[in-house]
This record gives C-alpha cells, sequence and structure tokens, in this order.
C-alpha cells in the first residue's frame, strides 16, 4: 500500500518537475527526444570492450540533472529494482560467460565482470535518461512532439492514455487498499485468497474511471490528435542540446581511444 | 427561435448482461423541449435515469428509440461532433473530468483542439478562470487541487467552449458553501440554456426557472420550479422531499 503511494507521487512529482520553468523545459519536445535517441542508440551500441566509453558516456546525465534542476532521490529509487534484476542477470554471466578478459582503461577485468558492469551501465543509463525526459516534458507535449514523427498515431495515443490510466489504475489500487485497511484492521495486508477477486474489481473500476476519462476527452473535442502544447523553445538552445549530445555520444563512441586511461 | 432540444417519445433501456435476462428499462415516451436561454432542473430519486438522459443528450449513450434534436440538430453520429462543439457537459465525478496535468493546460484543452490561435485560446482561458474565480491557480497541477475546486476548473473548461446548451451532472456536489454560491452566481449570469440534475433541491430552486421530474421512467410534472418544488405531495409520492429552506425542522 505505501508503494501504491509512492508510485503515484512519482508520477505526480514527474507532472510537476516538466511543468517547472528550467532551461529543459522550455526545449523543444521534438530536440529532447532526438538526444534521449541518440545517447540511447550509442549506449546500446557498445560492447564489453568499451566499458570506459560506457563510463564516459553516462557523464552527461549528472549534467542534465543539474541543468534541469531534478532532485536525485526519485531517479535513483527507480533504478533500485532495475539494477536488481540486471545484476541478477549479469551474476549469472560471471559463471557462463566463456569470452575473453575485457579492458577497464589500464586494467584488464574477466569477461564475466565485463558483461555485469556493461548491463549495470547500460540500466543506468536508460533509466535516468528516460526519467529526465519525462521530468522535463510532459507527456502531451512529447506527444505532440511523436505526432510530427512518422508514427503510427494509434501507438502515440496509446503511449499517451496509458500513461493517463496508469494513474488512474494507481489511484483505484490505493483506494481499495485503503478501504481494505479501514475495514480488516486485524489483517496485515490482503490475503491471498482474495486478492484475486480484488484484481479483478480493480480492473473493472479503473476501467470505468478510463472510459469517463475518454468520454470526457470525445465531448472536448478530440479526435485522436493532441493539440499543440505552447512554445518550443528557442534554436540555438535546441541546436545546442541536439548537436552537444550527438557530438559527446560520438566522441564516446568513436573517437575515444582506450588508451587515455 | 428554434428550441435548443428536443426530445420526443424517447425510450432507454440498459442490456441485459445475461442470456435471458430482461433489459433494465429507464424512461420510456419521454418528451419534453428547452428553449434558448431557459434553465430547467432535472429532478427524480436516485436511479431515475437522470444522469443517463444527460449522457444520451451528448451521444454517449445510444438513442434506441425516439428523436433528439440537440442545438436545432438531429442526434447522430455524423453530428456528434457539432453537437459536442456547441453543448457542455460538467459529469457528476469531476476527477474524471480533468485529464491533463494543469489548470490551464486542462482548461485551454478544447480551443486548442479546435485549432484557435494561441493568444485566444490564452484569452478565452484567462477569461473562464476569472469567472469561476481560479485565475491564480492557472499553473497549478490539477492533482493538487481540492474537489470544489476541480470541479470549478470542469466547469471553466466548458465556458470557454461558450455553449449553447451547459449540460450538469450534480454539478454542487462537493463544493462547501462559498463555492455553491459562486457557481448560482455563475449560472445565473451565463446566458446559455441548461438542463441540471440534481439531488440539492435549493440548489435548483436558486439556479432553474423551470423543473422536470422524473419519476417510475416518466415525466411526473413538468413547470415552474417554485409550484413543483413546494408541493409535498407530488415531491414524496416520487420519493423526494420538500427543498430545506421550505422543510420546518
Amino acid at each position: 500500500m505505501k508503494s501504491l503511494h509512492r508510485a503515484i507521487e512519482t508520477i505526480h512529482l514527474l507532472d510537476d518537475l516538466a511543468g517547472e520553468d528550467t532551461f529543459f523545459t522550455r526545449l523543444s519536445p521534438l530536440a529532447k527526444l532526438g538526444s534521449l535517441f541518440v545517447f540511447l542508440v550509442t549506449l546500446a551500441s557498445l560492447g564489453t570492450d568499451q566499458l570506459a566509453s560506457a563510463f564516459l558516456l553516462l557523464l552527461v546525465l549528472p549534467a542534465g540533472y543539474r541543468l534541469g534542476r531534478i532532485p536525485w532521490k526519485q531517479p535513483l529509487r527507480q533504478l533500485v529494482p532495475v539494477l536488481g534484476m540486471v545484476g541478477a542477470i549479469g551474476l549469472m554471466n560471471l559463471f557462463w560467460f566463456q569470452g575473453p578478459p575485457v579492458p577497464l582503461g589500464p586494467v584488464e577485468v574477466p569477461g564475466g565482470i565485463g558483461v555485469l558492469l556493461l548491463l549495470v551501465l547500460k540500466a543506468i543509463g536508460c533509466v535516468l535518461g528516460a526519467y529526465l525526459l519525462l521530468a522535463t516534458t510532459s507527456l502531451e507535449k512529447l506527444a505532440c512532439a511523436l505526432q510530427k514523427l512518422p508514427l503510427p498515431q494509434v501507438l502515440i495515443i496509446s503511449l499517451l492514455l496509458t500513461w493517463r490510466y496508469l494513474v488512474l489504475l494507481l489511484q483505484e489500487g490505493d483506494r481499495m487498499a485503503s478501504a481494505w485497511r479501514l475495514r480488516a484492521p486485524e489483517n496485515r495486508g490482503i490475503p491471498w485468497k482474495i486478492s484475486g477477486s480484488l484484481l479483478g474489481l480493480l480492473f473493472l473500476r479503473s476501467l470505468e474511471r478510463a472510459q469517463l476519462v475518454y468520454e470526457s476527452m470525445k465531448l472536448r473535442g478530440f479526435q485522436g490528435r493532441f493539440p499543440e502544447q505552447g512554445t518550443i523553445g528557442s534554436l540555438k538552445g535546441n541546436l545546442l542540446l541536439f548537436g552537444g549530445t550527438l557530438a559527446w555520444c560520438l566522441f564516446c563512441r568513436v573517437c575515444l581511444p582506450s588508451f587515455i586511461f | 427561435m428554434a428550441a435548443i432540444l428536443t426530445l420526443s417519445q424517447l425510450q432507454f433501456q440498459y442490456p441485459s448482461l445475461r442470456p435471458g435476462q430482461d433489459p433494465v428499462p429507464v424512461f420510456h415516451d419521454l418528451s419534453f423541449v428547452l428553449e434558448a436561454g431557459e434553465k430547467v432542473g432535472l429532478i427524480g430519486s436516485n436511479g431515475v435515469g437522470k444522469s443517463t438522459l444527460l449522457k444520451l443528450l451528448v451521444g454517449l449513450l445510444p438513442l434506441q428509440e425516439g428523436c433528439l434534436s440537440v442545438c436545432g440538430l438531429p442526434l447522430t453520429e455524423q453530428t456528434f461532433p457539432a453537437i459536442r462543439r456547441k453543448t457542455g457537459y460538467v459529469f457528476q465525478d469531476s476527477e474524471s473530468q480533468l485529464f491533463m496535468p494543469t489548470v490551464e493546460s486542462d482548461v485551454s484543452f478544447a480551443l486548442r483542439n479546435a485549432g484557435l490561435p494561441a493568444e485566444e485560446v490564452e484569452q478565452k482561458t484567462e477569461k473562464a478562470l476569472a469567472q469561476v474565480g481560479m485565475e491564480g491557480l492557472a499553473r497549478r497541477q490539477i492533482y493538487r487541487l481540492s474537489g470544489g475546486q476541480k470541479k470549478l476548473t470542469a466547469i471553466a473548461g466548458l465556458l470557454t467552449q461558450e455553449p449553447d446548451l451547459l449540460l450538469m451532472d450534480e454539478p454542487s456536489a462537493a463544493l462547501d458553501p462559498r463555492n455553491r454560491r459562486k457557481l448560482v452566481e455563475i449560472l445565473r449570469q451565463l446566458s446559455c440554456a441548461q438542463l441540471i440534475a440534481s439531488h440539492d433541491l435549493d440548489f435548483i430552486w436558486d439556479t432553474c426557472d423551470r423543473v422536470i421530474l422524473l419519476a417510475d421512467g416518466r415525466l411526473q410534472e413538468d413547470s415552474s420550479a417554485h409550484d413543483v418544488l413546494s408541493n409535498q405531495s407530488l415531491l414524496e409520492s416520487c420519493g423526494l422531499e420538500l427543498p430545506l429552506r421550505l422543510q420546518k425542522i
């Protein structure tokens, strides 16, 4: 139940941060999306022999968080379950990986450790990069930006509505959990025996609320495309962000020689 | 002047969920007319079909039998967008009506959808927020609003559309006395036709000139607000009571 609260707070915090007036929030969503895409593609393309590049590539994230005035506590908390999962998979490589040792700057580490480290770095980059985008750009602005790309409209609307409906699901779950807690104070948590029926009820109620939200959108003229949301920031700022990210990614991927470490 | 709303022999029933089960009838042979600028209250006991009727009027439920014309247009799938542009609907649960992150973005949603220029959107949004007394909260996140503030935000969102017909489902629910009074003043000042479904008979007394009373799926009475709301025997026969101001406590 506390975790439901926390999840709702996380989403609200992201909405709050995206609504603030900072250098990042003023930039074009397309520029931010493009920069994240370049960053993630570069990170994904790095192999175990490029651990140093992966470390260096991630340095762009603290700069982004600083410019966006985003607190670190929440995103680091989001990392915990991801790192747990990735770490478990990566740990298996310590025993099963048969490849040669990999360079980490001036030293060499066993291949299994190299794979584990790479997986962890990629996970960190993905989670913190995506969080940075969501904390500086509202979903609605992102949807408008995505509409300018040759992507299926259904995909964009699904993405946006999934985010909005997720909040409804969590709120309904929180409401039901609170009602349970108040009406069954002697129970610690919800027993397994009835969790199935409660889950079904949760989905039904969330579906009803989602239906109401959708009806409200239709009644106010929504016909499958999201309207434009505000300004797109200065051209210089957008170019600086995208160009800077691209240059840094190219440097880390292509130009960085391993001997400087 | 053409009527804003015309219902003729309207019938509606909810389909049965299981085979062999009878459908649930809601109302039958419902007919009335609403003229431009008229303020009409829709009252009846729980489950009589007030919310169902309002949903029918904006095409959220399918028209089964009868004729329905809204703002001069027959209610069909082709005319839904045009009718919805001319009508405003306030949900019973305003939490579900608000879907954008901030007050300003939600209130201006319909205007942006209509493709209006940014300046005009800003102007109309500010005007609507000022009308409901929320001008200082334009940048506030929706989740931080109280229940009453959410209701006022939902109403502001509809005022931007300058509707010809305003449909409201329990608008005074969750409002404190001050906001309730504010809402009464706002509705009195609006010149558009209004159809207000409410259990708050005092609110209906304050805002409506005419009242339609539904009971047992039929129109029991359609008369002036004063005549209907002061008729104790009529109200009690339909599962209601006199407004609080007329009750001797």
